[in-house]
Formats: structure tokens, sequence, C-alpha cells
């Protein structure tokens, strides 16, 4: 049994950034591929003008999830591309939907949930 | 065994029957016709895991050491690892390299954490932020008033300044513990409460503020259109 340290953890968010080859890594996507969904506008590096690609980490798992259903539907990059953009689009739903339950007083949140 | 010939650097071999044909030996006659010498086994990235955990406000706030239990062709092993404080509920943590082990050179795959928080009976997290229900009686939200709030250090005198709405969100800033001390705050979502009976003297009282008060919450709401 081993012991990891805490700074090994890489968090998945936002707060983080990652290599275009990391991401591959990550993804099971080539980096050909990664490419592409640039290109499509569907993956956006954090800054679009300097020559090496870095991303916001927070892709790494809307992109994991995309690569997956690309292998299981047999999709095209394109249609990944626009799965991609869905499954961001209902990633930061939900965290608006968390943010905003916390927000809201218990009595509010109990009528909801009926 | 492929018996019938030799087989040379770029030459398929000619099979007059499929008789005593062994795959493995058809196989690298193959590679052998590709790649002249024989091919190098692709090298195949390492399985990921993909698990969650559900920790309580408190460690995940603190940091905490979990065991996560890991299966795979290998068998089952289980993995001690150390959560680092400040994790977010929906939280995603990559752990590189401590997946399934890589073939033919092959990097190690990844383990990837899922964070949820269990709920807490007085705080809601959002982010490194925490919100909790603060119910003020009437008077203390129209005249203001020093009221005892919980905090995850234990409680603090909250001023609540004179006129507090309901609904309003008031702020202890920075109330977070150790490495979130300066990333953390904590907000009282205010909720004025009445009585729901009245001793004779309050009735009074509150019969007196009525005739006396020019307030009208409604006075602002557009009139309905009769037509």
């Amino acid at each position: 049994m081993s012991q990891e340290q805490t700074q090994q953890w890489r968090s998945s968010d936002n707060l983080d950034t990652i290599s275009l080859t990391e991401l591959s890594r990550c993804c099971g996507l080539t980096e050909d591929e990664l490419d592409d969904l640039v290109t499509y506008r569907a993956l956006l590096p954090v800054s679009p003008a300097t020559p090496e690609r870095v991303f916001s980490a927070q892709w790494v798992m809307p992109l994991r999830n995309a690569a997956k259903l690309r292998v299981d539907y047999d999709l095209d990059m394109f249609t990944v591309a626009i799965l991609l953009d869905n499954l961001t689009r209902i990633e930061i739903l939900e965290r608006q939907v968390h943010s905003l339950q916390a927000q809201l007083p218990s009595h509010l949140r109990s009528d909801l949930s009926r | 065994m492929l018996a019938q010939r030799a087989i040379t650097g770029g030459e398929l071999p000619f099979l007059g029957s499929f008789e005593d044909i062994d795959l493995a030996d058809l196989l690298a006659a193959l590679g052998r016709g590709r790649g002249g010498t024989g091919r190098a086994a692709m090298p195949v990235k390492g399985r990921d895991f993909e698990t969650g955990i559900t920790l309580t406000l408190a460690d995940a706030r603190q940091g905490t050491t979990v065991k996560l239990n890991l299966q795979d062709g290998a068998g089952e092993r289980v993995l001690e690892v150390t959560v680092p404080p400040g994790t977010r509920q929906d939280q995603k943590l990559r752990l590189r390299g401590k997946g399934g082990k890589g073939q033919h050179g092959g990097p190690d795959g990844d383990i990837y954490l899922h964070i949820t928080l269990a709920p807490h009976p007085v705080f809601r997290p959002d982010g490194l932020d925490l919100y909790f229900d603060l119910a003020l009686t009437p008077w203390e939200a129209a005249l203001g008033a020093g009221v005892e709030v919980p905090t995850l250090d234990g409680p603090v005198l909250l001023t609540i300044p004179a006129g507090t709405r309901s609904g309003r969100k008031l702020r202890l800033r920075l109330r977070g513990r150790g490495l979130l001390a300066n990333q953390s705050d904590i907000y009282a979502i205010v909720h004025i409460d009445v009585p729901t009976s009245l001793t004779e003297s309050e009735r009074v009282l509150y019969q007196e503020l009525a005739r006396i008060s020019h307030f009208n919450p409604r006075a602002t709401t557009p009139k309905e259109n009769p037509t």
C-alpha cells in the first residue's frame, strides 16, 4: 500500500491548466483531433494567440466523456465538437443550479423538491 | 509451423494448405512482411480508473486521507491517498500515473476522483463559500441586532444592520480555516420569521404598530389594469 502526496493531485477545473499533450493523454484523442476541435471552436485554449496550446483543466472531464461516446457510437470529429459543446453547457448549467440551490433558503428549496 | 517455404523480409507466406498452420507463426510472418524484421508492439496506456468519494464538509475543507479500492486485471489493490484541503462539491481530481500499468512502454493510467460532499445540517457549500439560513424576528430585522451565528470554528457574533430585509445576504468575511483562510466566506441568508401565536400584550403592540406605521411593502407594486 502506498500513500500519495497531496501535491500530486491535479484539479480538473478552471483553477488549473493543462497542455495539449497532457490533454490528449487524458482523453484518448490525438493532438490532431484536439486541434480539429479547436478549429471547430468547440475547444478553446486559454490564450489562442500563443503558439503552444494550453487549456483550462475543466475540459478534461467533458472531453473524456465525449471521447467515450465517440468510440461507443463511432462519431466523426464534427459530431464530437457538437457533443462537447453540449456536454460543456450541461456542466456549466449544473454548476449554476447547484450554486443557486445553495443560496436559496431551505424553506424554498423544499418547496421546489415537491 | 509454416513449413512450406522460408519467409524472407517483405514476402508474404505462400499457403498451399491451411493444415498445420500455427496462428502465432502466421501473425509473426505477417509482421515480418510489413516491417522486415518483425513489428514492435504498440505502446498502450494503462487503464484509467474513475471513482467517487463522499466527504464531510469538514474533511473536504481540512483535507483527509481515503482508501481507494482499485480492481483491474492484476487483481484488487488498495491505494491510500491524501485528498488536499479545499476540495469542493463535484470537483474532479486526477492522480497522474497511478492507474493501471501501461504496456509495451505506454504510460500508466490515471485515477479520476469525483468529490461529493455529504449534506451538512447547517451549511450549504457553493464552491469554497458556505451558505446558511438565518431566521430573524421582525424587530431584530427592523431595529438591528447582534445575533450569534454558527461557523465551522464555533459561533460568532454577527451584527444585523437596522432595516434588514428578508432574503438579504450577510457576509462573514474570510471565515475559512487554515489554507482556506483567505478564500472562503460564509453567507447568512436572512429569513424574517413571525410568531404563529401572539400573547395579548404582543397583539396590542402589533396593532399599535399597524396603526402608527406608514410602511407599505406593496407601495411599489404596479397596480393591476382592471381592463
